[in-house]
């Protein structure tokens, strides 16, 4: 059994007792095999002695079950690391970065607290993941869409607080919330934005509270842990139409960026839109992608048959036709031989007998995209302009490397969550039973951080394995960013319990032996 | 919590399905025949994940095909299963399928009470039959099921 840094087996086992006493026998989970349910089976560390081993795992049913696993870790300096519901299937898993960790399991806390049809809203705890909110609707019979990712089975909390994304009106999933309770390391409960006020009628509904807003600290950070959500949802359109734009050339990934920024201003196409190589967002044969597209060395550049690009349109019946008229006729005068395909739906709408291609977009649980995570893989997930010359530049750049190590490069899926900025992943393949190969891709992903930083290209979130990396890349005044963290942390959580490593951000105890 | 009596039941009951259709894994397992798992999870691209099934069926248990990874059919009815907290699940898979299972039912209570990553002789086996990345063995009960001793 692997025991916490620091602590000798007997101070762990009175642990474990208060541990047991704070939340059942039942939901605390020491055996190997219990243990196993919390390994990371995608890591780039897989079968090595350096991915980290959790030393048990704890599974609290309510804020007040929290607060005791708290209290114990930080009478006995355990480091905690926290889970819910969500996989992070590509990012880490449920994987800890510290061997020795108590993983936090938030399955239990699983209640959707509230679900308001009239405001589109629901508050809901971190064990809720989107299909079971999607199948509380339905059971309510409510006209509201949600937005979740693909699969489906992710939690809502813990998806938004790594900024995952949807492909429907609120794709960019961070924006759509408002409100959270946090429990602080020291055991406080705090609820941010109007939550503060007691007897707030407008948590779910306001964001901003009074004085600064701080929900912001609590995502992909370990400054706390989140207890409760608002999230907004979607009432139902009255029109909704699927639609899809192919493009026939490598090149055309250029003007089918360019000519849909405009359209994303202009809100005629409101969706979290994507693209994609139009060949099922992987390459057949190739070792395994994992979200983007790595094919093996010999695979020849791409070529036709191009890319297509995933958009939705909602509304009323008109604006939805006149808003897919004009992007069709502004595609058409850009791209010669551009072609479309759509599906239209009307209220009252039967998931049954909607494509596959149109529910992602309508919110409803798919696992369209799961194929993407049929091989190991690992994950770099760049920020950069919304612009075609960036990302043909963005794809130079990552072939070349990708040639250095064997690989290539031929684009991966696109996402435009705004109209300012989009995102891409590139997937670089790993092999569970070759760990040496692994070290190497580890390497090859640094090169590619490093690369992106120069480049002006951020990573939006990156596996564990690569969080201090990708911290370092942002470096303005001399990590500024960095130190502001530190000393958050620091203040919040003295003595380091809450996720140390989680994105960067060690805490002082930690930081001094890694020094 | 998980009672030794099911994690000996059901640990011998999957090495001896496991052996029963691999000759190169049966040396080192002993148990006696026959199955408690009610819902047996396969992998219908490889023959001796077939074979596992169709053995597992002929002893009274439910299959159901999973690849890789979990589709919108296979993550319905497994959903269902899991939501029932009634049925001790096997599996004879790819690693990434176990995984994506192993992840979904930890969600809905349940807890893992074999794999073979545990045993060091089937591991030796599974790598002398260089299945080391092909298939692994795994079986999940409900807590509730092992608490009561259903098994």
């Amino acid at each position: 059994m692997t025991i916490p840094p620091g602590l000798t087996q007997s101070q762990f086992d009175n642990a474990l007792g208060e541990f047991r006493e704070a939340v059942g026998s039942d939901w605390v989970f020491t055996i190997d095999e219990h243990i196993a349910m919390y390994k990371d089976y995608f890591s780039p560390l897989l079968n090595t002695d350096l991915q980290p081993i959790p030393s048990a795992a704890v599974a609290p049913n309510s804020v007040e079950e929290v607060q005791q696993v708290l209290r114990i870790a930080n009478d006995y300096k355990i480091p905690l690391w926290t889970i819910s519901t969500g996989k992070n299937y590509g990012y880490g898993g449920p994987d800890a970065r510290v061997s020795g960790s108590v993983i936090v399991d938030l399955k239990r806390m699983n209640r959707i607290l509230e679900l308001n049809e009239d405001h589109a809203y629901a508050l809901v705890e971190p064990g809720v993941s989107h299909y079971d909110l999607w199948l509380e609707i339905r059971r309510r019979g409510y006209r509201l869409w949600t937005d979740g990712p693909s699969p489906a089975y992710a939690s809502i909390i813990g998806n938004t607080m790594e900024r995952g994304a949807g492909y429907g009106l609120l794709g960019e999933r961070a924006a759509a919330q408002c409100g959270m309770e946090v429990v602080l390391a020291n055991g406080d409960v705090v609820r941010t934005g109007m939550g503060a006020n007691s007897n707030s009628e407008t948590w779910q509904q306001y964001k901003h509270g009074f004085g600064p807003s701080i929900d912001g600290m609590f995502f992909q950070s370990n400054f706390g842990i989140v207890t409760k959500m608002g999230i907004w949802l979607i009432p139902e359109p009255p029109a909704f139409r699927s639609a899809e734009v192919y493009v026939e050339n490598h090149e055309d990934v250029i003007p089918l960026i360019d000519v849909m920024r405009p359209l994303r201003h202009a809100n005629v196409i409101a969706n979290s839109a994507t693209a994609s190589l139009n060949f099922g967002g992987y390459v057949e044969g190739g070792q395994g992608p994992g979200g983007g597209i790595a094919a093996p060395p010999g695979t020849p550049p791409p070529g036709p048959p191009g890319w297509r690009a995933r958009l939705g349109f909602y509304g009323y019946d008109r604006v939805v036709e006149t808003n897919w008229e004009e992007v069709q006729d502004a595609y058409a005068s850009a791209i010669p031989g551009v072609s479309f395909h759509s599906d239209k739906y009307s209220a009252p709408y039967n998931p049954d007998t909607m494509l596959t291609e149109s529910k992602l977009a309508a919110g409803i649980p798919s696992f369209q995209e799961s194929p993407l995570w049929n091989h190991a893989g690992t994950f770099v997930s760049m920020v950069m302009n919304f612009s075609g010359e960036t990302y043909w530049d963005f794809m130079q750049t990552y072939d070349a490397i990708y040639q250095e190590n064997g690989l290539r490069y031929m684009g991966g899926p696109l996402h435009m969550h705004t109209p300012r900025s989009m995102m891409t992943l590139a997937g670089v393949p790993l092999s569970p039973s070759d760990p040496e190969m692994n070290q190497g891709r580890i390497a090859m992903v640094e090169q590619l951080i490093q690369a992106s930083a120069e480049k002006g290209w951020s990573e939006y979130r990156t596996p564990l394995v690569f969080m201090d990396h990708a911290m370092e890349s942002f470096d303005f005044n001399n990590h500024a960013l960095k130190r502001f963290n530190e000393t958050i942390k620091d203040t919040l959580d003295p003595n380091g319990i809450l996720s140390p490593g989680k994105n960067g951000i060690w805490p002082q105890r930690l930081r001094e032996e890694q020094a | 919590m998980i009672n030794r009596r099911l994690f000996l039941k059901t640990s011998s009951a999957t090495l001896a399905s496991i052996a029963s259709i691999n000759p190169a894994l049966a040396k080192g397992c002993t148990g006696k025949r026959g199955t408690v798992i009610d819902l047996v999870l396969y992998d219908d691209r490889v023959d001796a994940s077939s074979r596992f099934a169709t053995d597992a069926k002929s002893n009274g248990s439910a299959i159901l095909s999973i690849q890789d990874d979990l589709t919108e059919a296979s993550f319905g009815q497994l959903q269902k299963v899991l939501t029932e907290q009634e049925a001790v699940i096997g599996g004879y898979t790819t690693p990434h399928a176990a995984s994506y299972v192993l992840g979904l039912a930890r969600d809905y209570q349940y807890q893992q009470v074999h794999f073979t990553d545990l045993e060091p002789e089937l591991r030796q086996l599974l790598d002398d039959a260089g299945q080391k990345d092909a298939l692994t063995a795994w079986v999940l009960a409900p807590m509730q099921s092992a608490d009561s001793g259903r098994v």
